[in-house]
């Protein structure tokens, strides 16, 4: 990580391994940054890197453990939605089954 | 500046239409000069959403996937948001919820869930096994009931012509221009509402102001009635007025003698509501009034009894510091209920927005303030509601799917529908109002109803607003939210927003948390909450 005081340089970069972080996963990781951060994501081949840039000189430098560990939620909430897709899409398709074609008892 | 953008986050043709100019660099980013401007890093910080939603889904309805696909017992899907520091909050797809300690959000992620714990999961539709899975799908069911209803609520604007000029005016409507629906029109509509595969409707008058075409109104209401009587249908009649000199004993004792339900405009004390009518107008407030004392009047006549009033409250940047004001002139003038409304970037709120608007923070500040001095009211023995909460809590308590604005797919086409004074049939009140016609689904004198209905349009426009197609997928609120696709077109350009990043999404996520967390650290709120609750009328 490095810092700057001055709010156009990039203070904070993080690599996270593709393996783990779907593209789905960084673009929802980065949401809580968007309001106070320029969010960019690059492809480092094996891993995607995120840079978080200060829109303001008043912004708080963010923490590094803290942005690892919202992209780690972020990795969590892609892939059990992932892995729960099919049966939500199931779930569903059973909960619309009584009303299909004008059956609406 | 040169920026190294992933390829596969970054689509290529936004950043085009942004104005970039990008290289495919071998190593799968795209190499963007962005030059000194720092907008263009916030458009970038725009893009960082999910792909733009497709056309409709084209599966057969009620085609069931196989049993394989379902293997129980099993952790269903949930979302999750840290309430405090040591409170998780956890809800499911059927909108039940619990709330965790932190150690016992930790044992559960870690697959160490004992009995109690795993009991209230279940309970709550996290963990499904074969003793909660019927219960699961029917609450589902349920929840998803409306979509076989079709448009239950049928909106004619009978005309675009108004005695007013009211700033935040989101149809634009305004003194000296507008016109009146004709006759052939509006039987057209009535003809069309008949065709709903709901048999009971509600046919909402509105304008401009529409008590300035009343032979209109008085020519759909006998039509429909006479309609009905021969159908079976139920229908109900309201109309939003703003209730100034349009209105006459005689049209109100009308409208009363056929149920019809009034809803007027009222921001609050004299001078603010008198400014946001805007300019040259004389003392509308007091007009107001003069009408509502004229509307018991007629209803003492009609009916016998008084009647409740109906009011919208809409803030603007005036009103943000007079909340002890607004709620006080809604009491004093008997009216118990107040839905305390940001301003929809329509129209003249859209105009205006940099004079009378205000951040989302700002707009719940002051909402948490009315909230407040509600509970103060209420636990001196005055029976006063706001409409969100109430809504929040039904939500949150109740399984309530039936509000329009705040639910997925939302209302558009398949809630409600609109008939303009020129036949012109679109998708919801908003859509008529962004004067496009990128939400018009057709023509209420050429299509039937069903043909208006499954036209390819109304069905994009039906996926655009499924929060599955957002990152709001994400989020532990899904299951009591909802977004319009057209305000956000409006306001962005595009449907494909970033959800999160918008003024709806900031407002109702500050305002569920809030009530959760009134619920949760202050007993007395907790209180009126309950006898709130106990009070509702379930079916909205």
């Amino acid at each position: 990580m490095t810092t700057h005081g001055k709010n156009t340089m990039t203070i904070l970069k993080v690599s996270l391994p593709k393996s783990v972080f779907l593209s789905t996963a960084m673009v929802l990781g980065a949401q809580y940054y968007l309001d106070q951060y320029y969010v960019e994501i690059s492809d480092e081949g094996v891993a995607y890197g995120i840079s978080l840039t200060p829109k303001g000189e008043e912004t708080p430098i963010p923490d590094r453990r803290e942005l690892l560990n919202r992209m780690t939620e972020a990795a969590f909430l892609i892939d059990q939605a992932e892995r729960t897709r099919e049966f939500r899409s199931a779930m569903l398709a059973k909960a619309l089954s009584p009303y299909a074609k004008g059956d609406q008892t | 500046m040169i920026l190294r953008l992933a390829r596969d986050i970054y689509r290529q043709e936004e950043l085009a239409a942004s104005g970039f100019t990008c290289v495919a660099a071998a190593d799968g980013n795209w190499l963007l000069d962005i030059g000194p401007e720092e907008g263009s890093r916030n458009l970038l910080n725009g893009m960082l959403r999910l792909p733009a939603p497709g056309p409709a889904p084209s599966r057969e309805p009620g085609v069931v996937p196989p049993a394989s696909a379902i293997s129980l017992p099993t952790e269903n899907h949930y979302r999750y948001e840290r309430l405090f520091s040591d409170t998780w909050f956890l809800s499911s797809e059927s909108g039940r919820w619990l709330l965790l300690s932190d150690a016992e959000f930790r044992d559960f992620r870690a697959g160490n869930a004992g009995e109690e714990l795993a009991g209230r999961l279940a309970a709550n539709h996290i963990l499904l096994d074969e003793k909660n899975i019927d219960g699961y799908i029917g609450v589902l069911a349920n929840r998803l009931g409306f979509l076989a209803e079709g448009p239950t609520l049928h909106i004619l604007v009978v005309t675009t012509k108004c005695n007013l000029s009211c700033l935040y005016c989101q149809a634009a409507a305004s003194k000296g221009g507008g016109a009146h629906m004709e006759s052939g029109v509006a039987r057209a509509a009535v003809d069309r509402i008949f065709e709903s595969p709901s048999t009971s409707v509600i046919i909402e008058f509105q304008g401009g102001e529409p008590l300035l075409n009343f032979p209109v109104i008085r020519e759909v209401i006998e039509y429909s009635e006479e309609k009905a009587r021969t159908s079976g249908f139920q229908v109900a009649y309201s109309l939003i007025s703003n209730f100034t000199d349009s209105v006459t004993y005689d049209k109100l004792a009308y409208l009363l003698q056929h149920d019809v339900s009034i809803t007027f405009s009222l921001d609050g004390p004299e001078q603010l509501h008198n400014t946001n009518r805007g300019a040259s107008h004389d003392n509308l407030f007091a007009t107001v009034l003069v009408n509502v004392e004229l509307y018991r009047r007629a209803c003492r006549d009609v009916k016998g009894a008084d009647s409740s009033l109906h009011a919208l409250m809409t803030t603007t940047r005036e009103s943000l510091p007079r909340f002890r004001e607004i709620i006080d002139t809604y009491l004093n003038l008997g009216i118990d209920q107040i839905s305390v409304r940001p301003l929809t970037p329509l129209g003249g709120a859209r105009r205006l927005q940099d004079d009378i608007g205000y951040t989302p923070d700002e707009f719940l500040e002051f909402w948490k303030e009315c909230l407040g001095y509600i509970m103060e009211l209420r636990r001196s023995g005055r029976d006063i509601k706001e409409f969100h909460l109430e809504l929040i809590l039904t939500k949150l308590f109740g399984n309530e799917s039936g509000y329009m604005d705040w639910r997925s797919p939302c209302g558009a086409c398949y809630g409600q529908i609109v008939y303009s004074g020129d036949g012109s049939v679109f998708a919801c009140d908003e859509a008529r109002m962004i004067l496009s016609d990128h939400y018009k689904i057709g023509d209420c004198g050429i299509q039937t109803l069903p043909q208006l209905l499954l036209s390819e349009k109304a069905g994009a426009i039906f996926s655009s607003s499924m929060l599955e197609m957002y990152l709001c997928d994400y989020c532990a609120y899904k299951p009591f939210c909802g977004i319009c696709p057209v305000i956000n077109f409006s306001e962005y350009g595009s449907v494909a927003v970033n959800v999160l990043q918008t003024r709806n999404c900031k407002i109702r996520k500050g305002m569920i948390s809030h009530v959760l967390q009134l619920f949760l650290k202050d007993s007395k709120a907790r209180e009126e909450f309950e006898k709130i609750l106990l009070a509702v009328e379930w079916q909205k």
